[in-house]
């Protein structure tokens, strides 16, 4: 995760830094929330926190205070602690959800793209299938089949990406494979797979990365969703979503323990669509057409 | 035995007398006619055919209560008193139950109710061939025979002393329906019920609403006082305690799980505060033949870990009162001493390392806010004391088949209020039984059981029940957390709200301010 997170952060400086005055303030914002977040769901053991699960039951909701920065949620236990443990379940949800999405649909949307004919059809018809079956119920079928677990959760929501890569990663190809530098590759007598590795993917690249960072956003949110309803991440493992879930039952005595947490994913999702956004700007096609 | 028929029958002059009185006096009091209320209810109701829906929840019973009647039904103290019977007798080994029915009652249809009708409904559920869920719950009654209009006669397997109080209820084993109705409707009867009571279903649309009409020729005349009542599914606590506040609702379902708010309304002087500390307790059961908790050293470990008053204080800010044994304030059975382990965690540390082996278990809870917090609180006591659990959670309704199934480590259940302690108590701990979800088998224990529901003296009933507690407890085959205490809050316009018994709310006979 940490060695994924450093490239991304090299990727982006890389891609910008020509470019930093076009980018903004906001921008640099958002880069930092997300810095910032990553390090202390990194460093989260390390801290001294007090345990995210450890009740103190006749503490709960005790207002901010020295031993409880954040104070305490309904059944007392600490609600920074929660927070920052929760930003890990968001963070390797988030991440490694589109992970998924982004090799397997865009290796399917490069494939089809580059080949078309019968193959493209079936990927294509297939991932409209993936795409009509209603998502939230198809969680629910398998949550409820499979069990609760990060990693069950994970492969859902990233399977449920992968038509939506798919078919920028064939968008993308489908222009680019009628481009001079691919038919003079094929021309050379390239192999299919050289065309596809060194040709063609380096340029898809950078619009899938885009869409990745929109995509991690995504997943922050529809995570939250589910641990809202009782189907994330099993309890007592925090997460933001199933601490709004349960700040909920105490909206009127103590609304912070659903505010708190909704703030952290709401500046968390903005910072990376404002990443991701910008980072589309740059990479648009359109702009780099000839 | 002489002595406890003797008063059983004076009992009965008593209460047909009181009925009498109250008929009378009804007129006379201050309840007014017409209005109509909303009743938020916690769940949405599947139906009402016993064939389809098995058993009713609370919410569905609310309806049932509105909609259909029951032979028998509880007055205020407690004691059961007649509705579509009129009286009762019983045989001298308490195993034949006479009961002499109302005349001149119709189904809203307008089949006439009868002895006929009446058995026709027991002969639906106990048919073998219909393999209705709702069976179980009437496997102690051989079988009903109505020998002439007005007569139905109950022969049960096993002697039960507080038969009729067992007939109040308003489950799907209780309520009568309309033959002609079911016989007719086929399968729509689910959603299209048709009984005797004082309200009549006009309207239906699921997932929101139900609407019911007074029936104009309820037999006991003057009653019901509501023109109309309309049964809302709000399974959300917040947004049902907002829409009584905003004037949506007016009475509205809730547990203590939703402390904060009830304690909000009972300083709210537009509000009132139902509540009914009823018998029985919410319950676990262990599975005792699947480790760690084939050793009783664990099981008896996690339940001295257990500190209910300050679990009672987390979650439901003190209004749950803890429970040591299965029946509860609410019940006959009084116990001096229930065997109940203390509050140890010094002693529960200690038998978990003496049993050696790391302790790890899976328990089943429900998928909903309350099951997640309980579950959590428990498993930070259980924690505490050296042993690890890990919450399952899955919807309610799959509980009850994994429970039938024996699919669990550690599962949660209910003993709802009963007039009697027997049906519950029998099934639950009896050997072989299939909601003694225990697996565990004791000889002593089925005597103890056996004996409680033969005898007819109370002191020696309620005896043999605090022997059967003091097993329980100490072999630690089940615990308990929370004695039953049932809520409703409503606006404080409406009136004459029963107590809330087996936690229905029965609003059939109230009326508005």
């Amino acid at each position: 995760m940490a060695t994924l997170e450093l490239s991304l952060e090299e990727d982006v400086t890389a891609v910008t830094a020509p470019r930093a005055r076009r980018l903004g303030l906001l921008f640099w914002m958002a880069i930092g929330w997300v810095t910032f977040v990553f390090a202390v769901a990194i460093l989260s053991d390390v801290l001294p926190l007090p345990s995210p699960t450890d009740m103190d039951m006749l503490e709960r909701r005790a207002p901010f205070s020295f031993a409880h920065w954040l104070g305490t949620d309904g059944l007392g236990r600490d609600e920074l602690s929660r927070l920052i443990h929760g930003a890990r379940i968001s963070l390797v949800v988030g991440l490694c959800a589109p992970i998924i999405g982004l090799s397997i649909g865009g290796a399917l949307g490069m494939l089809a793209g580059y080949f078309r004919g019968r193959f493209e059809t079936l990927v294509v018809g297939s991932m409209d299938v993936l795409l009509a079956f209603p998502p939230l119920i198809f969680v629910l079928a398998v949550v409820a089949f499979l069990g609760q677990s990060i990693l069950n959760l994970t492969c859902i929501i990233g399977i449920l990406g992968i038509p939506a890569f798919m078919r920028v990663a064939r968008a993308s190809t489908l222009t680019l494979a009628r481009r001079e530098f691919v038919i003079a590759a094929q021309a050379l007598g390239a192999t299919h797979a050289r065309i596809l590795l060194r040709e063609l993917l380096p340029n898809v690249f950078l619009p899938l990365l885009a869409f990745f960072l929109l995509g991690v956003a995504v997943t922050i949110v529809v995570e939250g969703a589910l641990s809202f309803l009782g189907l994330g991440v099993p309890p007592p493992i925090s997460s933001w979503g199933s601490m709004i879930g349960e700040g909920r039952e105490s909206l009127d005595v103590a609304p912070r323990l659903a505010f708190l947490p909704a703030i952290a994913m709401f500046l968390t999702v903005l910072s990376f669509n404002l990443v991701g956004d910008t980072l589309r700007a740059l990479t648009d096609p359109r702009q780099g057409a000839l | 035995m002489k002595a406890a028929i003797g008063s059983n029958a004076l009992a009965r002059i008593f209460l047909v007398a009181g009925f009498g009185v109250a008929l009378s006096a009804a007129p006379v009091s201050a309840q007014k006619q017409g209005g109509s209320i909303t009743v938020g209810l916690e769940l949405d109701i599947p139906g009402f055919d016993p064939l389809k829906v098995g058993v009713y929840d609370t919410s569905a019973e609310t309806a049932a209560a509105a909609i259909f009647d029951t032979l028998v039904t509880l007055d205020d103290k407690g004691q059961p008193v007649p509705k579509l019977a009129q009286s009762w007798t019983h045989s001298d080994d308490y195993k034949t139950w006479t009961f002499k029915l109302r005349q001149g009652v119709k189904f809203h249809d307008g089949t006439p109710f009868n002895a006929e009708a009446a058995k026709a409904n027991f002969d639906r559920q106990k048919d073998p061939a219909n393999k209705c869920r709702c069976a179980f719950y009437i496997a102690g009654i051989h079988d009903v025979q109505a020998p002439d209009e007005s007569t139905l006669v109950y022969n049960l397997t096993d002697p039960a002393v507080n038969f009729p109080a067992l007939l109040t209820i308003q489950s799907s084993n209780n309520v009568i329906h309309s033959p002609t109705a079911w016989k007719t409707k086929g399968d729509d009867y689910n959603r299209n019920p048709v009984g005797t009571g004082p309200y009549i279903l006009k309207s239906w649309t699921a997932g929101d609403r139900m609407v019911l009409e007074k029936n104009p020729d309820y037999w006991n005349k003057g009653h019901p006082y509501l023109d109309r009542i309309v049964l809302k599914p709000l399974p959300d606590a917040q947004s049902r305690f907002a829409s009584l506040q905003s004037g949506e609702a007016d009475i509205v379902w809730d547990d203590e799980y939703d402390a904060d708010n009830i304690q909000k309304a009972q300083k709210d002087s537009k509000m009132t505060v139902h509540t009914y500390a009823g018998s029985g307790a919410q319950v676990y059961a262990f599975n005792t033949k699947t480790p760690p908790f084939d050793d009783v050293r664990v099981r008896q470990a996690l339940v001295m870990a257990i500190d209910r008053k300050k679990m009672s204080q987390a979650i439901t800010n003190g209004l749950a009162r803890p429970a040591s044994n299965p029946y509860g304030d609410g019940s006959w059975v009084k116990c001096k001493d229930d065997g109940a382990l203390p509050y140890d965690i010094e002693k529960a540390k200690a038998l978990i390392k003496d049993y050696g082996k790391p302790v790890e278990f899976k328990m089943i809870v429900t998928a909903t806010p309350r099951g997640r917090t309980i579950g959590q609180v428990l498993q930070q006591f259980w924690k505490q004391a050296g042993a690890n659990m890990e919450i399952e959670q899955i919807d309610q309704a799959t509980v009850v088949p994994r429970a039938f199934m024996r699919q669990f480590q550690l599962t949660p259940w209910r003993i709802v209020d009963l007039a009697d302690p027997d049906p519950q108590m029998y099934a639950n701990f009896h050997t072989g039984s299939p909601v003694a979800l225990a697996n565990y088998s004791n000889p002593e224990l089925d005597q103890l059981l056996e004996h409680a529901r033969t005898t007819g003296e109370i002191d020696k009933r309620a005896e043999n029940y605090c022997a059967v507690s003091r097993l329980v407890n100490e072999q630690a085959i089940w615990f308990w957390t929370f004695q039953n205490t049932y809520y409703a809050i409503s606006t404080s316009k409406l009136k004459g709200l029963p107590k809330i018994y087996h936690g229905v709310i029965d609003v059939s006979d109230t009326w508005l301010e």
